[in-house]
């Protein structure tokens, strides 16, 4: 089905059209959210929000952009959303475990189910670097190098320029050098 | 100097581990908790706007219930202006102390 018509039919209420823009969508929208948020759970939860926004305001969407680039704008809205809605439960949960003597629970170890075998271990290393950088660092790197998008579908996703892009990638990799440089100089060496 | 090298080339080894990765796919049963959600939310809308009929249902019921009883009072007012009207008329045509007898 033409994209076009897929839109429209969703518009209608064609529930077979929805399943059809889900079954088109949803691993890309999973995967980003997976490597923003790094945690299974979380990123059903943004999905399924991004496919309920996505039914929500199908008919908003003025096509002046590809389908692909409204969703993955959605997707990454609504992880940074649900990452500082978490921030502020966690500020919350802090505040709450001095009075009640609760423990806060620490995040575990990620590991991102295509990273291959050999590399699982660097995978959790890396990943927990990545979970450090900026958001916009984050948003583009995870597009770029979970994602593999190009630099152009990122700027239309991020409403940024090229150079924008380039340079938020590049001090992405720069900040991530660090990071790795310092983890090994601390833990192995 | 060595020990320096070698610390780049393990951050440089990590971070090309993101090479070849592979797609993550959601779980299959995730549709399946969309629909329920969106029917769910369909629900909650319409029963909102069930409320949300019978709130202006109820609001305009009182609007005009009040304006009825508005009305009516003003009319009961007039009728008695108009009979005191009429009284005051007849009072000074028929009234026992007038000044004029024939």
């Amino acid at each position: 089905m033409e994209e076009k018509d897929l839109i429209e039919k969703v518009i209608s209420g064609d529930g077979e059209a929805f399943r059809e823009l889900y079954d088109k969508f949803s691993s890309r929208v999973y995967n980003t959210t997976l490597g923003i948020l790094q945690n299974t759970e979380d990123a059903e939860d943004v999905t399924q929000e991004v496919f309920i926004q996505i039914h929500k305001s199908i008919e908003n969407f003025n096509q002046d952009s590809a389908l692909s680039t409204w969703i993955y704008r959605i997707t990454v809205n609504k992880a940074f959303e649900f990452i500082r809605s978490k921030k502020r439960k966690k500020r919350f949960a802090i505040v709450k475990s001095i009075f009640a003597k609760e423990e806060v629970e620490e995040p575990t170890d990620f590991i991102h189910p295509g990273i291959i075998s050999e590399n699982i271990e660097r995978g959790k290393i890396l990943f927990k670097a990545i979970g450090r950088l900026s958001d916009k660092q984050k948003s583009a790197f995870v597009l770029n190098k979970i994602e593999g998008l190009s630099y152009k579908e990122i700027c239309e996703i991020m409403k940024l320029s090229l150079s924008s892009v380039e340079s938020l990638i590049f001090r992405a990799k720069e900040n991530l050098k660090k990071d790795l440089f310092d983890f090994y100089t601390e833990n192995i060496l | 100097m060595e020990k320096r090298e070698l610390i780049e080339n393990e951050a440089e080894k990590t971070l090309q581990s993101l090479e070849g990765i592979g797609r993550a796919e959601a779980n299959p049963f995730l549709f399946t908790k969309i629909a329920g959600r969106l029917g769910e939310s369909e629900q909650v809308e319409k029963k909102f706007n069930f409320k949300l009929a019978l709130g202006v249902l109820i609001i305009f019921t009182l609007v005009n219930i009040s304006s009825y009883i508005y009305v009516q009072k003003d009319s009961f007012l007039s009728d008695y202006t108009r009979e005191y009207q009429i009284y005051s008329l007849t009072s000074e045509y028929f009234s026992i102390n007038n000044f004029y007898f024939y």
